[in-house]
């Protein structure tokens, strides 16, 4: 039984005149105490599938078909009065910047209370009470200190905290992490990444991890979901896909981390840009920067392969075969 | 006069609701506190806290004697035999025989009536509060709820607040003021409500402004995430952090609208005769300026009280915002 479960979502974006597929025909689905991590290169719609689960779409973008099942209740058809219910209380989410995340004239205890209060879970003493263990949970010490202070005399961390708090605050059944640590520096970004992990693990959350960052995903999530250009072009367990990634983007994205490099040797990267929404090539959406294009790439859009519980979007995917290597 | 004085009640309820919520919370204590260190903001304080005990002075009326008009605490402190005509400040003879002590002259002098200048200058202050104060009041509301609803929900709503505004805007302002002022009659309320419908567009265009700014800000994004509704948003995530900016433009539109007066009272379009304000005195003291020796004394009392309160205002508000602006704390 999954928690959060998206069938073949498509999500418009008006450009100019016109309106572009940005995310194209995406499933997946996650379990609770699971983490799936969604990872990809800037402009390839992680970001838009997290704003079309939460429905927090800037307005030039639209869903237009599939479904987003959260709990077995399809959310596409809430009215926004529910989904603004589901919001926050079955489905937090978490953004990139800390330093945007709260608001500078409230303290972070007023703003954690709120988070509580708006869906009506607990007044006065509870509430406050509440609150100071939420601050607990998240590992800050100080939880009294903390809730007086203003958002501008904490770290990135220690907002990063207080905004995870928030979106926990309501023990919701989901959370959806938009690049959580990127804004962070490494040592942070580490204590972070094990403090979700933690917390998903206690309260049995079931996370969609965005990343750019495969050391990332390869650190806290059980699942992987690759994208390119609106699509997901490979998925697995996250042990699996980077032992032996199947689709050559895949391939291509390991190939040009930057750990594990020798100094001298220069770092590997991906041939190209990715097109804009609306300039998408046929057939393969890969193929013009793929090392192993070949003629019916360009014409024919490839299928999915999959085999157990690994799926790959290529003419030339190599499953279970790959594992050999 | 009973409407004018519900007015100032409510000017006054509202500086002392806006002093207190100011002192609770610690964001702007800090910011008044750091006035205790400026000399301009001490001095500015200073000039306010004058003008207001001398509004208030003027606000109380006493039991009125038989057969005698109401006299309000400032009016009593003037008592004094009036003059036939002008005298020079602190002059030595009076209408009386005898020459008064220094005390007992008139310290600004007479105008041509033989009122006391003084008198008649502090006699203003009350009317530039309740302009002032009044107006704000009015401007505030509406700039904020339409540049509020306009900002955060764009679309059609914004058109429809764009379209009103510039309609407004685009009458000259003096002509709408004066057309209104010819419409309503003279008197106080009947300026104030004049300066509020052609004085709250700047502002509405501010806040519409600054809302379409806030309104992408991760927090309010986050707000949003957390499942907050729009009332909340606006309410607890934009409006608080337009308090800076609000602060800066009442303060600077209190002593425009101060200036506003005093250029309708000159027109004659602005409050009655009777009611003391220095736009009625300067209006008075532009023919005396002919004469010769020039009775300068009834233009420099008016035109250096408003000058004080003007600029007082100014540096208040200037030390506010640096107190206050999050961007500009710990600078």
């Amino acid at each position: 039984m999954s928690v959060l479960e998206v069938v073949g979502l498509r999500t418009l974006l008006r450009v100019e005149s016109a309106e572009a597929p940005v995310v194209d025909d995406v499933s997946f689905s996650i379990s609770p105490g699971r983490t799936l991590g969604l990872v990809g290169e800037s402009g390839c719609g992680k970001s838009m599938v997290a704003q079309s689960v939460m429905q927090l779409l800037p307005p030039p973008a639209r869903i237009v078909a599939g479904e987003v099942m959260l709990e077995g209740r399809d959310l596409l058809g809430l009215r926004p009065a529910q989904m603004r219910d589901v919001r926050g209380r079955r489905m937090g989410m978490i953004f990139q910047n800390p330093m945007e995340a709260l608001n500078p004239t409230l303290t972070v205890g007023y703003q954690i209370r709120e988070s509580i209060f708006a869906h009506g879970r607990g007044v006065g003493r509870e509430l406050r009470s509440r609150t100071l263990q939420m601050l607990r949970e998240v590992e800050i010490e100080d939880a009294e200190g903390v809730a007086a202070k203003y958002p501008h005399e904490l770290s990135g961390g220690m907002r990063q905290r207080v905004a995870i708090a928030m979106a926990l605050a309501n023990r919701p059944a989901a959370l959806i992490a938009d690049e959580p640590t990127t804004a962070l520096d490494a040592t942070v970004q580490a204590a972070i990444l094990r403090l979700i992990t933690r917390l998903q693990r206690e309260m049995g959350l079931a996370v969609l991890l965005i990343s750019h960052d495969l050391g990332v995903v390869n650190e806290a999530a059980d699942d992987v979901a690759v994208m390119y250009l609106g699509q997901i072009v490979e998925s697995g367990p996250v042990d699996d896909v980077l032992a032996s990634p199947a689709h050559p983007y895949t391939q291509a994205l390991f190939a040009s981390r930057a750990s594990g490099l020798s100094r001298t040797r220069r770092l590997a990267t991906i041939e190209g840009v990715a097109p804009d929404a609306g300039s998408w090539p046929s057939g393969c959406r890969f193929h013009p920067r793929c090392a192993c294009a070949q003629e019916i790439c360009r014409t024919i859009a490839p299928g999915e392969v999959g085999e157990g519980s690994r799926r790959a979007l290529c003419h030339f995917a190599k499953l279970g075969a790959g594992n050999a290597k | 006069m009973i409407l004018a004085d519900c007015l100032a009640g409510l000017v006054v309820a509202a500086c002392a609701l806006a002093l207190i919520h100011m002192l609770r919370s610690p964001l702007w204590s800090r910011a008044v506190s750091g006035f205790r260190r400026r000399p301009g903001a001490m001095f500015a304080v200073a000039v306010l806290g004058l003008y207001s005990l001398v509004a208030i002075a003027d606000s109380f009326v006493l039991p009125a004697r038989a057969g005698q008009p109401p006299e309000t605490i400032l009016d009593k402190l003037f008592a004094r035999p009036q003059e036939r005509t002008y005298s020079a400040p602190l002059a030595e003879r009076t209408s009386e025989a005898t020459p008064q002590p220094l005390l007992g002259r008139h310290i600004l002098g007479t105008d041509g009536l033989g009122n006391d200048v003084l008198y008649r200058t502090l006699k203003g202050v009350r009317t530039a509060f309740l302009i002032g104060g009044a107006t704000t009041l009015l401007v505030l509301p509406l700039a904020l709820i339409f540049g509020l609803l306009a900002g955060y929900f764009g679309r059609w709503v914004d058109d429809a607040v764009q379209y009103v505004y510039t309609v407004f805007d685009s009458i000259p302002n003096i002509l709408l003021l004066i057309a209104i002022m010819f419409v309503l009659g003279q008197g106080l309320l009947q300026m104030c409500l004049a300066l509020g419908l052609t004085s709250w567009i700047g502002l509405c265009r501010i806040v519409r402004g600054e809302t379409l700014k806030l309104r992408e800000r991760g927090y309010v994004t986050s707000a949003r995430a957390l499942g907050y509704g729009s009332g909340r948003i606006i309410v607890r995530h934009i409006l608080p952090n337009l308090l800076p900016i609000l602060i800066i433009y009442a303060t600077l539109s209190f002593s425009r609208l101060v200036l506003a007066e005093v250029i309708l009272s000159y027109l004659q379009v602005g409050v009655p005769e009777y009611v003391g304000s220095w736009g009625n005195m300067i209006d008075a003291a532009r023919l005396e300026l002919t004469r010769e020796p020039v009775i300068w004394w009834n233009l420099a009392s008016a035109t250096v009280a408003i000058f004080l309160l003007v600029f007082s205002l100014n540096v208040i508000s200037d030390e506010l915002r640096d107190g206050i602006d999050p961007s500009l704390r710990g600078a």
